[in-house]
Formats: C-alpha cells, structure tokens, sequence
C-alpha cells in the first residue's frame, strides 16, 4: 500500500505535475468510459471488455493522487471544481449514467483492482429499473471497497392533505413543544433533509414537525408508511400498511406521546383499531413482538392495548401464554400496567378464564367445572395494588427446576468438548458467505485449508465431511454471482486433496463397511471440486481398481469434468474415465462415441462398452454408426452391446443396420447372427426392413445369405 | 402514483406560467391563450394516459415528477420554477380527467389566488373555480429533531479502581483497532486477567457494572461490562477457569466490529435505514474477520462476535443459515450483552433498572435467550440479600435471613411488624401450593435496616 502521506494536496503539488495529473484524471475517466460502454454492449467476459479494463486500469495506476474524488452532474464529472468530459464519451458512458443511476459523488481508490473496475462497468452498464438496489450498494454486495458511490438527494414527498384550517392545529402543537423543557440534546430521529410536506398553499405552517406530522396524518398506518418512506433507500419497495405499522409502531406511538393528552388518546384509540383490522398473523407478531413487550416494560406503544376491546384485548394477552418462562402471574401484570377500571377488570376475568382454558386443552376438557381450576383462573386476575418494584417477577418463573439444573450441570462439558478446528472452520465458511469477496475468500481459505487438515489428521470424519460440504454448497451458491469465489473454493477444495490425502480416501474406500461410507460421504461432500484429485489419480495410476471402483461408483459427479479431460488422458486412463462416463448414464454419449476410433482397441472396446451401458437412443445410433462404418471388424465387438439396449432402442439399431443392403451383403454372418436373436424384439415391426431380404433365400450359391432370406421370412410369419 | 422516466417537467411549467401571464392580458377566448393551452396539454394529456396521475414538486428549486428527481437541466426552467415558488405552488398535481379549459382556469386562478385572504382551502377554490382536476400544493419542510436525553459517554462518578484501569486499557485496545492496527493477543490476555483477578472479585466494581449507568457507551464501556457479566454467568454456569478465560475474552472482543461502523451511526438515536442498519449489523461479521486475523486470540472469540445477535431460535443477524444455533459461548455472552444494553442509556432511552431488565431476559428465555442461562444469570444478580427488608404480595414485611440458592427470588424470610421490632413466623417464599402457585411473591424491597435487636441477633445466628 502507497503510504497515506503520498496523498498530495492540490496546493503542494508543483503547477505543471497538477496539468499532468488533471490530463492523466481525464485519461482515465476516457477510458473507464470507454470500458463502460464495451460493457454496455459485450459480454462482460469477451475480448474487448477485458482489454478495456485492463486499458482503464493502467490508466488509474498512472494518477499520482491516492484516491480520485469527483461530483457527478448531468453532463460531466466535477473533478476538484473542474468540469471533465462534458460532450464526450465521459458524458454520454459515465456522467449521464451516474446521474441517472443517482449518485452524487464517485470516489475511486488508486488501488482498485481490475475486478473492482469490471464490476463497476458490469453494474453501471446494466439496465436499472425501480427495484435494483443503488449502485453504490450493488457494488458494496460485491466486495467492491475502493470504488465508493454516494447516492443523491432524493427527497420523500408527504401528502396530507390536509386544510389550511389545520396549520392552526400544526403551529399549535409547534408552540406547545417549544414551551416544553429543554432537557437532552436535539437530535434528528429521521433524516434530517429528506422528508417534505405537502401541503395546501393557503396554510400559513412554516413548516412540519414530527408530531404535527402525527396531528395531521389520522391513519397510524399511513403514518408508519411515511416514516417507512423516510428511512428508505432508491430502489425499495413501498411498505404496506400492515408492514409499516409492524416496523414503525414504537415510533408512532413514540409521537403520539408528544400530542396533547386529549389528541393522544383519539390517536392511540385510531392505532388499537388499526392494529385490530391488521391480518390475523401479521396482528398477532405485532402484539407479541411490540406491544405485549412495551406493556410489561412501559413503553407507550403497550399503551395501545387499552383501546382494544375486552374480547381483543383477552386475545392479545392471552399471547403471553406463550412465553416460556411465564408464570400465570403474567396475566395479572399486564392487567396492571394497563390501569382498566375496575369494572372493566372485572370483566376481563371470565374472557381470560375461557382462553387459560383454551390453552389447557383436552386434558383438561373435562374438568370444565372444576372448582379448583376456577379459584385459580380468577386469582390470575386479582387486583394487586401498590408500586411494587419486583411485582413483576411474580408474572415469570425463574426458578432453579431439575430441568435447568441438568443443563447448567452440562453446559461446561459440552463448551469443553467443542472441536476448536471444527469451530473455526464453521465461521470461516460463514464470513466466505457474509463477504463474498475473493481477496478475502482466498485469505480465509487458506486458513480454512490447513484446519481441514488437523481434522482430517484427526480422524473428525462428520466434521470434515458437514464444512466440505458446506464449503461445496458456498461454491455451487456463487458459481453464477460470484464465479471468482465459487473457483476459490473449489481450487481450495482441490488443492487440499494431495496425492497423499487422495490415497488415505482410496485406502478408506477399500476398506468397505464404515470406512467406505465415510470415503463415500467425504466424496459427495466434496462433489466435483474431488475431480482434480481423481484426475490426477488416474493418470497416477489408471488401473489402480480401488480409483476404477470409485470413479465408476461416483460417475456422475465426475463425469462433466472426465469428459472434458479424456482426450488429454493415455490409454489406461482412458479407459478409466471411458468406464466412468458409462457408469453416469446418459448425457455423455458423443464424447465416448468419439473415441471408438481411437487407434487403442481397448480404448474402442471399453468405449462400445459404455455406450451400451449407457444404453440411450442415442448410444444406439452411436453403435449403429460406428458398426455401419467399420463393418465387419467392428461388429464382432459391437453385436453383444446392441443387445444390451432398451428393446426399442435396439430394434432402432436393427432397423438401421438392416436397412443397408450392402452391409447386409459384405456382413452376411453377422446379419444372420441379429436375425437368430430377434425374435425377441417383436419382429413384425421391422417388416419394413425384413421383407427386402426375404428374397435373399434363393441366393443358393451363398449360403449365409440364403438362410439370411429364409430367416427374415420366418421371423415375418405371423 | 408511478415514476415517469422520460417526462420533463420543463416544458409544461414554462408554458403554464406563461399561460398565466396571458390570462391576465387576454380574454378567456383569445387564440393566443388556446394555442398556449393546446401546446401543454397535450404531452401532460400522454402522461396522464399511462400514469393516471402527474405531480410535479420543486425542492431546492430541482424538480421531482411523481417523487422522483427530473434529470433534465432545469436551469432553462428556472425563471417558471421561482415564480410558482413565490406564489406558494410548489407542487402541482394533475390527475386524468384534465380537460384543456381547466389549465386555462388553474392559470388564470393562479394569477388572482396571490391576493385571496380567505381560509378557505385552495382545492375548495379551485373546485368553485371549475377546476377539479389540478390541485397546488406548498411544499414545506419536514422537522425531523427530536429531543434526546443527554448521556455522558463514560462513567462519571468516581470508579472502582482496577474497573477505572479495565476501562482506560479497553478504550486503547478499541483506539488500537479503530485506528487500523491489529489487536494485540498479549494486550488482550494481561486485561483479561484483570477482570478475572481484580475487576470480579471487587463486589464495588460488580456493583457499579449490574446497576443502572447513566451514560452511554457502546464500545468499550460497553464491552468490559459485558466480559464481566459474562464472567459472572459463567461462575454461576460453573464453568472451569479455564473456560472462564476464554468467556471473558470472547465476551471482551465481541463487540470489536463495531471499531469499522461510525459511531454517529453506532450512537444514532433515530430510525435508520437499509444502508446503515446493514452496516451495524455488519458489526458482527466486520468483528470476526479483525479476530480471525488476530494472532493469539482464542478460536472461539470470532464465533461469540459473529453470533452474539443470534436468537437459540434463529432470529437476529447475521443471516447464518438455517438450524444454525449459536454456540453456547454465545448463548451466554448474548444474556449478558442484553442486560447490559438494557440497563446502559441509550441515546434514545432511559437506563433500565436491574430488575427491569432481568425481567426482558426473562421474556426472552426460550425464545431467542437460553432459558437455563437466563434463570442462572438471574439467580447471580442478587435483589434480596441476607438482611434486606422486603414486602411480600400478602402485605406482610419481613427481613431476609437466608437465599433459596436455586431460587433467589425467592428467599426464607422472617415475617416481622411495619417498625420492624417484632419477630414473627419464619417463612420460605419459595413454597408452592398444589397448583404449582407460590403462595408468597416478594414485590418490594423496603430501605433500611433492621432496628430491632432481635431481628439482628437473627442474622448473626444465620437462621
């Protein structure tokens, strides 16, 4: 890193080194434009995209200045006070795209990487709609630290419609809030420049607080929504009603508090019907989150709850029920804390006796008379009178039961017998997750790799195998987000499995029994990042059976990448991953196809041999092919796969072999062997190709082909 | 209402002041007024075709159409922009339904609405005006201050001295880290000895860290509060003192992320949004990465920084995945990072009482607190010690002579008269009735101390 003192101010550079540097500013700028838009119209992996970051690149390392700051505005870029690029490609690739994207200011590290640079074009190229995030954000998701983006202004616009006759209201409250005392400091509980009023231009309201906001918008939900509002970013939804209230409820209640006490009570009254008219669930989570915990801590959002009517506000309460730790003294506190009348508390009594009941169950079904049961229920509700300090504990249990005990009895045990690798290895794959960025990734693997190790020197085969696989799982996640990533961890995973590793697993492979279920779990773990390791073991030794056995077993995890590396294999491992592409069925068919004409007959051989396991149409067509091609040599090896095919398949194969006079002709003894065994492949329906060479059985002079004819005529006999 | 990316909002202000201007110098007929009418109406007639309303805002004289800021310059609209400014219009909705004579009355009401000094409201106005289908709005600011209570960032009142020297020596480990340096282990480990060998056997430090603080720290106040609570739930977990070590400084770093977030937003009193609620939620993972980088740290330390917000029930952040249960290590360290969040100010609260916060603990208990962990740490914070006054539910007073180890809420007391010189029934207010219902609650610890000299001699026999 430059130190920090090689940031030079404007004033202490020399004259002409600052022309130089402005020149190298605009240079790089050009370029970075020049990429955005290469971007914009190639793939962000093609030839001309990469050349252009790599130009725009050697551009930056060229600026003298640690960190190159610039203001955006519509048609050019404002670098210390001076305009670059208006009416060139800066304008029309990066000004107009930042200002349209809303950014105010752009700050770009002299350090940033290529991939910091690609990422910016990617993100400033693609197309914006309402709901991507703000660049600057996309580019913070992206591990990108050294290219900063601030967003602009962008105001929330309140309507309230309200009359000019309630600015009196407004103003009203304004004053009563300055006539408040002024202890604690002023400070903004939402952004201080971003919400704005409109309101009817006769209203003579110099402007809206808070709480006049409170007096003039009645709807707590629609309140909420506004604070929602003010707290939003470019490119969030809009909350529902529902939403709003759920996350801003504290602090609707928080400025209904401040109202006048006859204007907050009507406001509290309106909030507990809002929250009533809630949807059932989404009621029910505001209660036990917000408003049930505000009532016992006396916050004022608990307040609410008082303006519910009496069979509402059982249900709420009875919510409480819900609480682990909750004695039935709970019930009695929040009852308190409300401070109903006593009439009212009366008749709480029966609505929370039915709903303890409720909740007892059908255990308790039939003691619905039972004396002991209503004592009880009514003394849930009695009166407790007097400030009592620990009232409250009455409403939790908190008692020392056997339960808690064991745990306690256990906790120290079970701390000092956590796997420390383990541990560590759980949270370097998280932060990978948290942090997708590839330096880091690549710092924290490292680490992640030599702790693989202690637990696979330790024979911790469950740990091993739960972080492989999670470490897998990171890299199938962010194969497409975060391809650079994703090839870190498979690298690591790779890389980890040695020569030496990757015989330990083949020796726990042959073992069988436990050992091979471990091998086999670890392989799946480790899915096809194992593939270097197998690779590499199989040109190690290719007819190693155990690797032969493993391969074949796991086929189609190793597939993809064996198909990409046959033609870089020699024969015994070929032959290898040729068994192996059989083993994983079908998808594979034309790489194996190719290489029944590799000079190697046991190449070709194993080849044939796959394609009938496989056993698809188009392994068929495969044989089909090749037979047709070689003739007479290559049927021999061929007529056992055909018959290995699915009957339709085959009779595919037959139909075309068949079909071909000359074939038939140059290969009468190997027809006639398809023919002895067709009869199982329901003949009539290749009377299309048999009945041709019904005529072959007056060729006396050449006896195979005459029993050729005589055979298409017997297998054509209904 | 939706945003209208194309539309610029330039052209129809210029023309629609001008349309005023001609009001005023032509009759309502005139051709001149037709034609400047016709020539906006039309493309805000398109608009309103696809978006059904237009609202056209000045803000710091930049225009917003349907709340979103215009790109276009506005510099060729600034005269038309400072005209309706001045006349109060800084907004001017148009819904579907706009026939072109109502821009022409909306204009021409325009010009003569400066004089009006009527209450009335001006859609009403508009409304007798004949026109229902444009409304003017005066954009005003929106206050958002609100008074906070003022904390002072330490503790003031005079400290016990080896938790005054915790203190200093943690705010130079969080200046350290803040600053860009790496943690140093052997820093680390001398201040952990210090809390376990001074700071937690000085009953006046543990006095001055469980009560009520009244000033607001986040960082390291903050964190060697939470060590030393942790420390003091890990006895009471009986955990060895090896495990003690390491709680402690799980318990000390755990906070250590929030070195990388700014401390205005740390300290921010008011709502936040997206962006910053994400960045103090990264406290969690920005601390584990500085302690993974951290050589001498104990491996569990970044596991307790990366999970203490995480709920046993898999709420709170980060976003682990899910099934994750946090580490028991982080189970404890979370118990007393809330209580001490809850009884530390807090820019937009009051400090609770210790009591008060147990109880939070106590709704929290199997949800996102371990249940056992709360009850022990509720068990470790002593309300009722030997010797206090107490009130029960019954109103009856007594004094405590012994504490229900598994249940110190709950203590033997001897029952005696309001002045406190009467010895009456002992009484164990842990006791059950068959419902499983105590028959006794204590609900009020009295000040003062016991007068009589029998309730003394109580005590000095211990029963």
């Amino acid at each position: 890193m430059r130190p920090a003192a090689a940031t030079l101010s404007k004033s202490a550079q020399p004259a002409a080194a600052r022309r130089d540097d402005a020149a190298r500013v605009e240079e790089f700028f050009q370029s970075l434009a020049r990429a955005v838009r290469q971007f914009h119209t190639y793939p962000a992996t093609s030839p001309r995209c990469i050349d252009a970051v790599e130009e725009s690149h050697r551009a930056l390392a060229l600026i003298e200045v640690e960190t190159l700051p610039c203001v955006v505005s519509p048609h050019e870029l404002l670098v210390s006070g001076a305009a670059v690029g208006r009416g060139t490609l800066i304008e029309q690739e990066l000004a107009r795209r930042l200002y349209e994207a809303r950014c105010q200011a752009l700050e770009i590290n002299r350090l940033a990487t290529r991939r910091d640079l690609a990422r910016f074009c990617t993100e400033l190229a693609a197309r914006r709609d309402g709901t991507t995030a703000p660049l600057g954000e996309r580019l913070q998701n992206h591990g990108v630290e050294r290219i900063q983006v601030s967003a602009a202004f962008e105001p929330q616009i309140l309507q309230v419609s309200a009359p000019a006759a309630m600015s009196a209201s407004v103003e009203h409250d304004r004053q009563r809030q300055d006539m408040q005392p002024t202890a604690g400091r002023i400070t903004h509980l939402y952004p201080a420049d971003k919400g704005w009023v409109r309101v009817d231009p006769g209203a003579a309201t110099r402007g809206v607080t808070l709480s006049g906001l409170a007096v003039l918008v009645e709807d707590p939900a629609s309140l909420a929504q506004m604070l929602s509002r003010l707290v939003s970013v470019p490119g969030d939804e809009p909350l529902s009603r529902g939403d709003a209230l759920e996350q801003r409820c504290e602090d609707v209640a928080r400025l209904y508090t401040s109202l006048e006490p006859a204007v907050a009570r009507a406001r509290f009254a309106k909030l507990a019907t809002t929250v009533l008219s809630l949807e059932p669930t989404q009621r029910r989570r505001l209660l036990s989150d917000t408003v049930l915990p505000a009532l016992v801590d006396g916050r004022p959002e608990g307040e609410l709850l008082r303006d519910f009517p009496d069979v509402d506000l059982a249900d709420a309460l009875s919510l409480f029920l819900d609480v682990e730790t909750a004695a039935p003294e709970l019930l009695t506190t929040a009852l308190d804390r409300l401070q109903l009348s006593p009439a009212r508390r009366d008749a709480m009594g029966p609505l929370l006796e039915a709903r303890i009941r409720e909740r007892q169950g059908a255990a308790t079904a039939d003691n619905r008379n039972d004396a002991a049961l209503r004592e009880r229920t009514q003394q849930l509700i009695r009166v407790v009178t007097g400030d009592a300090a620990f009232d409250g504990f009455a409403a939790f249990d908190l008692c020392i039961d056997d339960a808690t005990e064991s745990v306690i009895a256990g906790t120290s045990e079970a701390i000092g017998a956590t796997n420390l690798a383990d541990a560590r290895l759980t949270y370097l794959s998280q932060l990978i997750v948290l942090n997708p960025n590839p330096e880091v990734a690549e710092r924290l693997l490292r680490e992640a790799a030599r702790l693989l190790g202690e637990l696979e020197k330790a024979g911790s085969w469950t740990a091993l195998t739960a972080r492989l696989a999670a470490l897998q799982q990171t890299a199938t996640v962010f194969r497409e987000s975060r391809p650079e990533v994703s090839t870190a961890i498979a690298t690591a995973i790779e890389t980890f499995y040695t020569p030496a590793r990757f015989g330990r697993l083949l020796t726990m492979y042959e073992a069988g029994g436990a050992e091979r279920a471990t091998a086999n779990l670890l392989i799946t773990a480790c899915g096809p990042s194992l593939t270097g390791a197998v690779v590499r073991g199989l040109q190690d030794a290719g007819s190693d059976k155990r690797i032969l056995q493993l391969v074949c077993d796991h086929a189609l995890t190793f597939a993809p990448a064996l198909a990409r590396s046959l033609d870089e294999f020699a024969v015994p491992q070929r032959v290898a991953a040729i068994r192996a592409l059989g083993a994983a069925g079908s998808g594979f068919e034309t790489q194996i196809a190719k290489q029944l004409t590799h000079p190697s007959e046991a190449v070709a051989r194993e080849a044939l041999r796959a394609l009938g396991r496989v056993a698809s149409d188009e392994a068929a067509e495969s044989v089909t092919r090749y037979v047709l091609r070689q003739g007479a040599s290559a049927a021999a090896a061929a007529e056992e796969v055909i018959w290995q095919f699915s009957p339709a398949a085959t009779r595919t194969c037959l139909r075309s072999l068949l079909r071909q006079r000359q074939f038939v002709m140059t290969n009468p003894e190997f027809t006639l062997r398809l023919l002895q065994r067709s009869d199982r492949f329901e003949p009539t329906k290749l009377s299309d190709v048999l009945t041709p060479l019904k005529s072959l059985r007056y060729r006396f002079w050449n006896r195979p082909l005459a029993r050729i004819g005589q055979r298409a005529s017997e297998l054509l006999q209904p | 209402m939706s945003a209208i990316p194309d539309f610029d909002p330039g052209p129809f202000l210029r023309g629609f002041v001008a349309l005023r201007r001609l009001t005023g110098m032509y009759p309502a007929g005139h051709p001149v007024i037709a034609q400047k009418v016709d020539e906006i109406f039309q493309p805000v007639q398109q608009q309103l075709a696809a978006h059904g309303t237009v609202t056209i805002d000045i803000i710091h004289e930049q225009l917003h159409v349907n709340g979103v800021v215009c790109l276009s310059d506005g510099a060729s609209s600034a005269q038309a922009v400072r005209e309706l400014s001045e006349l109060g219009a800084h907004s001017v909705e148009i819904r579907a339904g706009l026939q072109p004579d109502e821009l022409r009355r909306a204009a021409e009401f325009l010009s003569t609405a400066a004089d009006g000094s009527t209450d009335e409201p001006i859609a009403d106005r508009l409304a007798a005006a004949g026109v229902s289908h444009v409304s003017f709005g005066r954009i005003v600011a929106l206050d958002t201050r609100w008074r906070a209570p003022q904390w002072d960032d330490g503790p003031s009142q005079p400290l016990e001295p080896s938790y005054g020297e915790a203190l200093t020596r943690a705010e130079q480990v969080f200046d350290t880290v803040a600053s860009g340096r790496s943690l140093d282990a052997v820093n680390i480990r001398q201040l952990v000895q210090l809390l376990i060998g001074e700071v937690a056997r000085s009953s006046a430090a543990l006095a001055q860290i469980l009560t009520l603080k009244e000033y607001e720290n986040l960082t390291y106040c903050h964190s060697v509060n939470v060590a030393i609570l942790s420390l003091m739930l890990g006895r009471q977990l009986r955990l060895d003192d090896d495990l003690i070590t390491v709680l402690v400084e799980a318990a000390l770093l755990h906070d250590i992320g929030k070195t990388r977030v700014p401390l205005e937003i740390v300290q921010k009193p008011g709502a936040l949004d997206r962006t910053e609620r994400k960045l103090i939620e990264g406290h969690t993972t920005f601390g584990a990465e500085i302690l993974v980088d951290t050589v001498g740290v104990h491996p569990l330390a970044p596991t307790v920084a990366l999970e203490h917000h995480r709920g046993i029930n898999g709420t709170g952040y980060p976003d682990l995945g899910d099934g994750v249960v946090p580490h028991l290590m982080s189970q404890i360290v979370s118990v007393a990072d809330i209580y001490e969040a809850l009884t530390g100010a807090r820019s937009y609260r009051e400090p609770m009482k210790p009591e008060q916060a147990c109880l939070v603990l106590a709704r929290e208990a199997g949800s996102k607190l371990n249940t056992a962990f709360v009850k022990a740490f509720v068990s470790a914070v002593t309300f009722f010690p030997v010797g206090s006054l107490v009130r029960t539910n019954r109103d009856e007073v007594g004094m405590v002579v012994r504490t229900n180890s598994r249940d110190p809420l709950h203590p033997v007391i001897t029952i005696t008269n309001d002045t406190f010189e009467e010895v009456r029934q002992q009484v164990d207010t842990s006791e059950r009735d068959g419902d499983g219902r105590y028959l006794r609650q204590i609900v009020q610890s009295i000040a003062g101390q016991p007068r009589s000299s029998a309730l003394t001699a109580l005590l000095s026999t211990g029963s």
